[in-house]
């Protein structure tokens, strides 16, 4: 079964990106006068930050990529399906913590989760994973240790993603099979690539070409994506003041919404994202950076338009508002309920 | 689109972004858009583009059998030349983007021209690692940077003993309208992960009488005695300045915490 894939939704982030362009370039050109000299300032500001985000974000997408090429060529569909618990709880709580061997972090483990689910990954393990596994790795694991020693922060940075991920695998667990969840695009398989010629190589070396192979190809695929939703963030850092947004609200409850907020907005990646919140820990309460800390992994800027990219749009919703809500409520109890 | 057009073109692409990348590290500008301590993060994604990119080069030699080529276009086809559906055109020219927009617009560190968005702040988020303040405090007055005077005023009790000491800090010329008539703003950006989370610091400066009025995002290095003077509530380090001299912006501008 093979379906063609429609171009559209390509078409209206460009047309959206366009339009974003024309926001942020002549709109400060109407209010500040000297059009030119303001054109080339935000657009040398705008060019920086989008090859800063691109360039911090490019060996994450190859890294999750390549697993995913080697995860399609070596493992097997009918040994994963023996290996995983039917009962959804059990495999949620295995899938929340695969982070442990897989180290993906938010742009990596988009494809790597897709390729599981078309290995017979269950859904609320595959969804658990999707949300845990860029903080339960151990990449992130040291550097929040780094910065916040280990302590309060980090068991509940850890202890919270799990928890958030594990309920909203349960929520998805209703659905019966992944292709409700994914768009029909098209997979990119060892069938695609594998050679038909006489062989003469060793055959590892050939499933390793392979695996190669299909993560360059799912490179092309997920890469736009993240090209597209870099610039995205970049235009909004270029245009919307951050310092206005921080001096909104340090209060309990104004706070934390402002860090998940700012979380989106800046669309870093969580490998590092701990010395970012470190920064704003003297000024913001601990519920808030907590927020951050939990929810900026699951969704930014950049990792949406991946994921509206694998998922169907109803798919997306869930995981944006569910981990959004609890996060946020998350946040809230530890700064109403929890002395400091 | 031809199968073996196609994998040569994602050879070129890739070819084409690790190079950009490469240059970058070479000539130094890597740190303009991530922290130092991230660097060989790059290393490997130049090492991972040129390996696929060979990937690319190698499924595109392979030549195809009769029998597969003249189902190049069928769906069903299982040459290993069979351009991936998900992948039209179009779709691999958004991947040449950053190449365009790194050689179209010159490569530049933020600038003072970024700050009016960002803001800029005496008491930002600044500290990374346990002892905050303690290796700022440690430095002799003149070798400190604007960041270590940040960090003393955010994290020291007593500001006294820090008070008519003399400053010798290197920054951009900033105008914020906060400040009273014949002050200005000497800052830097301070990066910790990647200039997606550049925050602007500064310390005001006194000009000397008689200065002549400096435009926003001139280098420059300000000595003088350092004195503090309330900002938006906030207690902030001012430099009464006994000169200002123009420098070259220097090779790494960004302060990392």
């Amino acid at each position: 079964m093979i379906h063609v894939e429609k171009q559209k939704p390509l078409l209206q982030f460009v047309l959206f990106f366009l339009l974003f362009f024309i926001l942020v370039f002549f709109i400060p050109k109407v209010v500040t006068g000297n059009p030119a000299i303001v054109l080339n300032d935000r657009l040398s500001t705008f060019a920086t930050v989008f090859l800063g985000i691109f360039i911090e974000a490019a060996p994450f997408l190859f890294l999750g990529t390549l697993a995913s090429g080697i995860i399609e060529v070596f493992l097997d569909r009918d040994a994963m399906v023996k290996i995983m618990p039917k009962n959804a709880l059990a495999s949620a709580l295995i899938g929340s913590s695969l982070g442990l061997i897989f180290p993906v972090c938010d742009c990596g483990v988009i494809p790597l989760t897709r390729r599981l689910f078309r290995k017979g990954f269950p859904i609320p393990a595959g969804i658990a994973f999707l949300l845990s596994a860029p903080v339960l790795n151990p990449i992130v694991i040291v550097s929040t240790a780094t910065a916040f020693g280990i302590g309060r922060i980090l068991f509940l940075r850890i202890g919270v993603s799990m928890a958030i991920a594990i309920i909203t695998g349960l929520v998805f667990s209703a659905v019966k099979t992944p292709w409700e969840l994914l768009r029909p695009t098209p997979w990119i398989t060892v069938e695609d690539v594998a050679s038909h010629e006489p062989d003469h190589h060793d055959p590892f070396w050939e499933k390793m070409r392979q695996s190669f192979l299909i993560s360059t190809d799912e490179f092309f695929e997920i890469g736009r994506y993240l090209i597209i939703g870099s610039m995205i963030a970049a235009g909004m850092q270029t245009f919307i003041p951050q310092s206005a947004l921080i001096n909104i609200g340090k209060g309990p409850l104004l706070s934390v919404v402002i860090m998940v907020a700012l979380a989106i907005i800046l669309s870093i990646c969580s490998t590092v994202d701990a010395f970012v919140a470190l920064g704003f820990a003297s000024v913001f309460s601990v519920g808030s950076i907590l927020a951050f800390l939990v929810f900026g992994p699951m969704v930014d800027i950049k990792s949406t338009l991946l994921l509206f990219r694998v998922f169907r749009k109803k798919t997306v919703m869930y995981l944006i508002l569910v981990p959004l809500l609890l996060s946020i409520l998350a946040g809230l109890i530890i700064n109403f309920y929890i002395p400091s | 689109m031809n199968a073996r057009i196609y994998r040569f073109l994602q050879f070129l692409i890739l070819t084409g972004l690790a190079l950009f990348i490469f240059v970058q590290y070479v000539t130094g500008h890597l740190s303009w858009y991530i922290n130092q301590r991230y660097i060989s993060l790059s290393v490997l994604a130049i090492v991972g583009f040129l390996g696929m990119a060979l990937t690319a080069l190698l499924s595109n030699q392979k030549k195809p059998h009769t029998h597969d080529h003249e189902h190049d276009h069928e769906e069903e086809g299982h040459s290993s030349d069979k351009t991936p559906q998900v992948n039209s055109l179009g779709g691999i020219f958004i991947l040449v983007i950053p190449l365009i927009i790194g050689l179209a617009i010159p490569a530049k560190p933020l600038s003072a021209n970024a700050v009016g968005n960002k803001g800029m702040s005496a008491n930002a988020p600044l500290s990374a690692g346990g002892n905050k303040q303690s290796e700022s405090v440690s430095k002799a007055p003149e070798d400190r940077t604007v960041l270590d005077w940040i960090k003393i005023f955010n994290y020291e009790s007593d500001l006294s003993p820090y008070l008519g000491q003399k400053a010798n800090v290197v920054g951009f010329v900033y105008h914020d309208p906060q400040l009273p008539a014949g002050h200005f703003m000497v800052g830097r950006f301070a990066i910790v992960c990647c200039v997606a989370d550049a925050f602007a610091i500064g310390m005001a400066v006194e000009s000397p009488p008689g200065d002549q009025q400096l435009t926003d995002n001139t280098w420059i290095d300000v000595q003088g005695p350092v004195q503090a003077i309330e900002m938006g509530g906030n207690k902030i380090p001012l430099i009464l300045a006994s000169s200002v001299t123009q420098v070259q912006q220097p090779s790494q501008p960004y302060l990392f915490p």
